[in-house]
């Protein structure tokens, strides 16, 4: 809970948690977009980055932001504001890359700032409700109301599904 | 458990191995029946997999290996000889041990597969062998030589060679050839990642030679893919440690040795990262070593004498290839001996030696693999071919006439080019030649062939030594970088205002003509909605880049040309392939990514036509079946639809209006120094049909005119229209019914009636008058 606590202090710096996690929590790796706390599942992430330098790639979907050099691995950036519906960050606005595997291929999300890695009691954490404010629906798997305030917890193969095809043509001109 | 099956899948992978040096050993070993280190070394394999199998419980494998080994312990001591039977009882043992393995390999245990009748005929043929023996002169011999047998001592053939010694037991370790495994075993080709410690240690007691088992180490593949990308991160952050230090800062200067070290590490980087590009190479024999019983097996079928040689197994490339390359090499292989080698008979009465030679050579040829599939047979009848493609409606009978023998081979390459039905009397080949030449020219490699009739055929197939790291050519368009495989690329064009490479660069489709051919093109950024000032229509500067895939042939305008040199291969996430612009991408110097373009998907999502190729057959390309007419469709000024026969135009010029003067009521413009007629489409129709006159250029100001330029045989003219839409192929007839003067007739085009201009009506008697033409006859 200190964690939740604290997350909002936000160094921007991960930070790891040192209680040892219990088996009824789950770990999840909570960062800032537009405001608000979004989570992934911890165990998809693996790893964080600061600053690289992003090809763009024409024609795809306008939250592919481009294609970073992960060590000579090619990982597309999905810009988490873009892909989540809120407005484009200012040009000069700093961002992190959380890279997290899905399906074996690695992807990058732009979000504006990380804020730790969280446990979150499994019993907690509860379904959206449908009309829930979500700022994208498609992809928030699950909401934890923090004590600090909501956190939504986000599905990463969505995450990555919701811009392949039929993300592509809704992006046609 | 786990252990164990670590153990199973290590003996697996040996057997394997194995099996394939049992298949050459036995094809070696027809030729020279009396080879003491070959049979000791057959012997010896089948020896090792009938033991392991029994450590591991296989039973049945046990069983026919037993079979087998008993009847090559009789053919390693004499009392039997080597006879076409006897070999063929022992690839079938081969192949049923293959099929054994394989089963385990899927299931972890033998299957239901039932090899009694193998195991009973190994034996019988084993018995036959002896009495076969005992039946000719020397009984009292195979007495002697069977109580031999049965103290287990070794025994001299003496009758046969006297001097030649048979091998003991002990020289079952004695060095063998292994220069045709050491390779195979330096190289990871299990699919599986496997221990190098526990392949050493099963390997140990049948290990050929010492030395080979020091020299090499299995290494799990994935490792190996690691180590090039981590080498390739190395070389950049080595670019960028050396940018920041060879720069011209002060501080450096004070630090000699710093730029020492950064030299050296320049120099390391550099080694390893050959070395390491060096372990992802193997030798070509790893697909060669599988034809001598390919074609023993096919010369035995076919009823022919096959002599196989093999050079340059040695020859190295990318492992990715070599799977890539073997069932087109086996077809090839197949067809050499199945249609190319005539029956022995048949050579004879030729006089020709009665075993026909295939022979197989790989070598490195200008930075390329070529590999030589070489018959002395039949060849393929050329004639046959040139009259089987004018029957199938590829070429015009004409046209065929004037092809050489070499072009007229390739339509081999046409798919379902020479099923069993139609060409019968022609050998055959063809029969999965197209798929031959789609799986080599997938990897960016050239089929060739030439054919002597009686003398022979030649395959030349011609790969790259890598796929991982090809040449290409990086081009700029709207500040962003791509790269274009060069194997793709035909010829850059620079486009320069006023030069005399003219562009329609309408939005319908522009094109562009190119060597006499109309060849359309792409605006890269356009295609890609790269943000531009201008659209394609007032583009006077960037470069074309000619691009040819398969039978696509079109023009790639960039902005300009930024480097071109070997690039780095890196695969990229579905979504972005699935996208049609990208094969991949590649990481710079630099460290930036770049993506590489896929022209084979840009024709697709283009639909740029597919053309035929006749007049460049020898660029190893693919005349299609569409001999039907070409059109270029153009919209006139007052919006109709016209097709012009395409043999009818010679270019498509832009005008701008200050070029244009009106000369005796007439339009005309100065081009290339002289002064060309500029007819508007629909004056001249209507002139024709409705003798409404007046010239109605002026009806649209616009900024630009486009003028499709007629051929010059039929006079210095150009037809005024609105816009090119495209060329197309229609095998529609004219319909001549609504025929009118200076039409032809119409066609249905998209289901629109389109009228198809008769330009040769619409000329000037006398096309040739320089200056002004006359127009009369169209306009008056």
């Amino acid at each position: 809970m200190s964690a939740v606590a604290s997350m909002m202090s936000q160094s921007g710096l991960t930070r790891a948690v040192s209680d040892c996690p219990a088996p009824a929590t789950q770990r999840f790796c909570a960062f800032l977009v537009a405001g608000r706390v979004f989570a992934v599942d911890a165990a998809r992430v693996t790893e964080v980055l600061r600053g690289q330098l992003l090809t763009p790639v024409p024609k795809a979907h306008r939250a592919l932001r481009g294609l970073l050099n992960l060590r000579g691995r090619i990982v597309p950036a999905i810009d988490m504001r873009l892909r989540l519906g809120f407005d484009p960050a200012r040009a000069d606005a700093s961002h992190t890359n959380i890279v997290a595997t899905v399906a074996g291929e690695y992807f990058s999300l732009m979000v504006d700032q990380l804020v730790d890695v969280i446990e979150i009691p499994v019993a907690a954490i509860e379904q959206p409700t449908a009309d829930s404010e979500d700022p994208s629906r498609d992809s928030v798997a699950a909401v934890y109301a923090a004590p600090s305030g909501l956190i939504y917890v986000l599905d990463v193969d969505q995450l990555v599904a919701g811009i392949s095809d039929t993300g592509f043509e809704r992006n046609m001109r | 458990m786990n252990e164990n099956e670590e153990f199973v899948r290590e003996f697996l992978v040996e057997s394997a191995e194995n099996l394939d040096q049992l298949d050459q050993d036995l094809v070696a070993l027809e030729e020279n029946p009396r080879d003491p280190k070959r049979l000791a070394s057959i012997f010896r394999t089948v020896h090792t997999i009938k033991g392991t199998s029994g450590f591991f419980g296989f039973a049945k494998l046990g069983a026919i290996t037993h079979s087998g080994e008993h009847l090559l312990g009789q053919l390693r001591d004499g009392t039997i000889e080597l006879s076409d039977r006897v070999t063929g009882a022992l690839l079938t043992l081969v192949d049923a041990v293959r099929s054994i393995l394989e089963t385990i390999e899927k299931t972890g245990n033998e299957g239901d597969a039932d090899f009694r009748d193998l195991s009973q005929t190994l034996a019988r043929v084993a018995e036959e062998a002896v009495a076969q023996r005992q039946d000719p002169i020397r009984g009292d011999i195979v007495v002697t030589r069977l109580n031999a047998l049965s103290v287990t001592q070794p025994t001299v053939p003496q009758a046969v060679q006297p001097q030649a010694t048979i091998p003991l037991p002990a020289a079952a370790l004695t060095p063998l050839p292994t220069a045709q495994s050491a390779p195979a075993d330096s190289l990871a080709v299990e699919p599986e990642p496997t221990q190098p410690v526990v392949a050493t240690a099963i390997a140990q007691p049948k290990a050929p030679a010492p030395a080979v088992v020091e020299a090499s180490i299995r290494v799990d593949v994935g490792l190996l893919g690691s180590l090039v990308d981590l080498v390739g991160e190395l070389v950049l952050a080595r670019n960028q440690l050396q940018s920041t230090v060879n720069s011209d800062r002060p501080d450096m200067l004070k630090r000699p040795d710093l730029l020492k070290v950064v030299q050296r590490i320049h120099a390391v980087t550099g080694g390893l990262q050959s070395a390491v590009m060096k372990t992802r190479m193997q030798p070509i024999d790893q697909v060669l070593s599988k034809f001598p019983r390919i074609v023993r097996d096919l010369a035995v079928t076919c009823g022919k004498e096959v002599q196989l040689l093999i050079d340059g197994a040695d020859t190295e490339l990318d492992r990715s290839l070599i799977e890539t390359i073997r069932d087109p090499l086996t077809h090839l292989v197949r067809n050499a001996v199945d249609h190319g080698i005539e029956p022995a008979a048949v050579r004879t009465s030729k006089g020709k030696p009665p075993a026909g030679r295939l022979s197989l050579r790989a070598f490195h040829e200008s930075g390329r693999v070529t590999i030589e599939i070489k018959d002395d047979g039949g060849g393929i009848p050329v004639e046959a071919v040139r009259a089987k493609a004018i029957a199938r409606g590829l070429i015009g009978a004409e046209e065929a006439g004037s092809l050489s023998d070499e072009q007229v081979l390739q339509f081999i390459f046409e798919p379902g080019f020479s099923t069993a039905a139609a060409v019968t009397d022609v050998s055959g080949r063809g029969v999965g030649m197209d798929v031959v030449k789609t799986n080599i020219e997938a990897i960016g490699g050239t089929v060739d062939i030439s054919s002597q009739r009686d003398v022979g055929t030649t395959v030349r197939v011609r790969v790259p030594l890598t796929l991982a790291i090809i040449p290409a050519l990086i081009v700029t368009c709207a500040g962003q970088r791509f790269a274009i495989p060069q194997a793709y690329v035909r010829e850059l064009i620079a486009l320069r205002a006023g030069s005399s490479v003219a562009v329609e660069g309408l939005a319908g489709a522009p094109v562009m003509r190119v060597r006499g051919r109309l060849t359309p093109l792409v605006f890269l950024d356009s295609l890609l909605d790269l943000s531009v000032q201008s659209s394609g229509q007032s583009r006077s500067s960037g470069t074309v880049v000619i691009v040819r895939v398969d039978d696509y042939e079109f023009g790639l305008v960039v902005e300009g040309i930024a480097s071109s040199g070997d690039i780095v291969v890196k695969p990229i996430a579905g979504l972005i392939v699935s996208l049609g612009f990208y094969a991949g991408a590649t990481v710079m110097g630099d460290g930036a990514v770049v993506l590489i373009l896929d022209p084979r998907g840009i024709a697709q999502k283009e639909m740029i036509p597919a053309r035929p190729d006749h007049e460049h057959a020898s660029d190893a390309s693919t005349p299609t079946p569409d001999q039907y007419p070409k059109y270029l469709l153009c919209e006139t000024v007052l919006g109709r639809q016209i097709a012009l026969p395409l043999e009818d135009i010679s270019r498509l010029e832009i005008f701008s209006p200050a070029q244009c003067e009106q000369a005796v009521g007439r339009m005309v413009v100065h081009r290339d120094g002289r002064l060309t007629a500029l007819a508007d489409i629909d004056n001249m129709l209507e002139g024709v049909s409705e003798k409404r006159s007046g010239p109605r250029f002026e009806a649209s100001a616009a900024s630009s005119l486009t003028a499709v330029i007629v051929a010059e045989s039929l006079g210095d003219v150009g037809l005024r229209v609105k816009r090119i839409v495209e060329v197309i192929q229609s095998q529609s007839p004219i319909n001549s019914a609504f025929c009118a003067a200076g039409v032809l007739g119409t066609i249905a085009i998209g289901g629109r009636a389109t009228e198809v201009i008769d330009v040769r009506s619409l000329m000037p008697e006398k096309p040739n008058v320089p200056g002004a033409p006359s127009l009369s006859k169209v306009s008056a």
